[in-house]
């Protein structure tokens, strides 16, 4: 099998390779280190490669499995991770290059897990600097969605998504505040998950947003992301917000079947006037194929869901703008880009009592959330109301409290309120565009701790179309 | 009510931020975007923000 073969596989049949001997972990990685050589120049998707690392550890994967001492189905895949984890095998730069030698440690606690697991470090994934959406310059290269060069990867997990979609790691391991694993997962056709609050420890890492910062997969597949998060999941007592819930076997909760599953259509997201035509044709498409599937479909309404998007952004913000206020910003307020550095002053002058207005109101909107679940298994919406946008964003344009809800609001709405809920949620591709060929997702969302269920669905949904089958047409990059 | 240049520069400086003439334009219209925002969704929830408190949105699980 030939390089690019194997890097269009997906992790479980990597993994089932692996096991079977017929894949050594060490012609696996050689296949990614080639392939990021190759088209990395393009996509600008790695900050950092951890070549020599990724050879040792492979090395290790293929004599351990030789002798017996086969950990998983994560032994011997690589993965990389969005460059604000720690790592002791490479800098941890946030994607400001005044931080390129930053060298921590020690390592974050999914870097454990999945080092635990045999999974194998190829490198650091570029990200809008700081973590934060809205970068208007890049230290590293502007990434790019290989779907469509001209097009973004979406933020802020920009470089993970890339990376993923172009066949450059197993798995890609991003933080997602308000959206920033599904999002860029939706514009880059894979599968991206956002956990429960307090399932994935935040231990090792620039993890500011503390009331709502999530680490989570994208993958190929559901299936996939079902694999990587039994490892990812646990309690950690060094992350005092980590809960103590049993984690399940979630690829083998998978099925076809969605026969009782209540599934709730979100429609004033599902029918909101910032969809473009063909996202909501495929969004309509999705539920029918639910519906056969044998899920029992109901319409719901979340009044409050826009307004996720001011509480969520203002109580988040400030909580990161507070920790980067007293590290960076004072002395280094200019050698930061415009889009985040004006997005972070803005932060740092909210009044307290508008912190703790957002806060309460973030409670209000979280319990209307909730309270779907009464009657509900899961929640469906599109995940985003266009396709990627198109490279070179400017700082979005904010000339008055309108321009918010019309610049702001519209692109968030669909992720935010799920953000602020602290339930799980999974963005899967339901489709492509015809005009530029780029992946178009749907969002699936849980009661807390429910993670089953959103893989369920997601799988069964995967399984019965083929849009997860398709690869980016890499020897044009 | 909506906040000046002015009164930008001054809020920035009592958290020790130097804005340069550049960016005030942007960082007032964020402040004053956001603030007013809020503003709306209290107006709009009313009472019902008395049943709730502004704790951070960790479940309500027993300590670990």
């Amino acid at each position: 099998m030939i390089s690019s073969e194997l890097t269009a596989l997906t992790l479980r049949q990597q993994s089932d390779l692996i096991r079977d001997r017929l894949l050594s972990p060490v012609e696996l990685t050689e296949a990614y280190l080639a392939q990021i050589d190759a088209l990395n120049p393009s996509l600008n998707a790695y900050i950092t490669v951890t070549a020599e690392h990724a050879q040792s550890r492979a090395a290790h994967a293929a004599t351990e499995i030789a002798n017996g001492a086969y950990r998983g189905p994560l032994h011997g895949v690589t993965y990389g991770i969005k460059d604000q984890f720690f790592t002791r095998a490479a800098p941890t730069t946030l994607a400001w290059k005044q931080l390129h030698a930053n060298q921590v440690d020690t390592d974050a606690a999914v870097v454990e897990r999945l080092d635990a697991a045999g999974a194998i470090l190829i490198g650091k994934h570029n990200l809008d600097q700081f973590g934060k959406g809205g970068a208007t310059s890049w230290d590293f290269g502007e990434p790019r969605n290989p779907w469509n060069l001209a097009h973004s990867p979406t933020g802020s997990s920009q470089g993970s998504a890339a990376a993923m979609a172009a066949g450059l790691c197993s798995v890609a391991i991003g933080e997602d505040t308000g959206g920033s694993v599904r999002m860029p997962a939706a514009a880059c056709g894979l599968a991206g998950l956002r956990p429960t609050f307090g399932r994935v420890s935040r231990f090792g890492g620039y993890l500011y947003g503390w009331t709502a910062d999530t680490i989570g997969p994208l993958t190929r597949t559901v299936e996939d992301n079902a694999l990587v998060l039994e490892v990812l999941a646990g309690y950690d007592v060094r992350d005092p917000l980590s809960v103590a819930t049993p984690v399940s076997k979630y690829s083998e909760m998978l099925t076809m079947d969605l026969t009782g599953v209540r599934i709730g259509v979100v429609t004033n997201l599902a029918q909101s006037p910032a969809l473009r035509d063909d996202v909501k044709h495929a969004f309509n498409a999705t539920v029918e194929t639910l519906r056969e599937l044998g899920a029992t479909v109901t319409a719901v309404t979340l009044p409050s869901a826009s307004y996720a998007v001011p509480l969520l952004m203002l109580s988040s913000d400030v909580d990161v703008a507070t920790q980067l206020l007293r590290k960076y910003l004072r002395e280094h307020y200019n050698e930061i880009d415009y889009g985040i550095r004006t997005r972070l002053a803005a932060a740092c002058l909210m009044p307290a009592s508008a912190y703790a207005t957002a806060m309460q109101g973030r409670a209000v909107v979280r319990a209307e959330v909730l309270a779907q679940f009464d009657a509900l298994d899961c929640l469906v919406t599109p995940m985003t109301p266009q396709p990627a946008p198109i490279l070179g964003r400017k700082a979005e344009p904010l000339s008055s409290p309108t321009d918010f809800w019309e610049a702001v609001v519209k692109s968030r709405i669909f992720s935010y309120p799920f953000s602020l809920a602290n339930t799980p949620a999974l963005s899967v591709l339901n489709g492509f565009t015809e005009a530029e060929v780029l992946p178009i997702g749907f969002q699936i969302v849980a009661p807390p701790f429910r993670e089953d269920v959103v893989y369920r669905v997601g799988h069964a949904y995967e399984q019965a179309t083929s849009w997860h089958t398709r690869r980016p047409t890499l020897a044009a990059l | 009510m909506t906040l000046s240049h002015d009164d930008i520069r001054v809020m920035a400086r009592a958290v020790g931020l130097t804005l340069p003439d550049s960016d005030v334009a942007d960082v007032a219209a964020r402040t004053n975007a956001l603030m007013q925002a809020v503003a709306d969704v209290e107006a709009a929830f009313g009472d019902q923000f008395d049943a709730y408190e502004p704790i951070p949105p960790v479940l309500p699980f027993p300590p670990n």
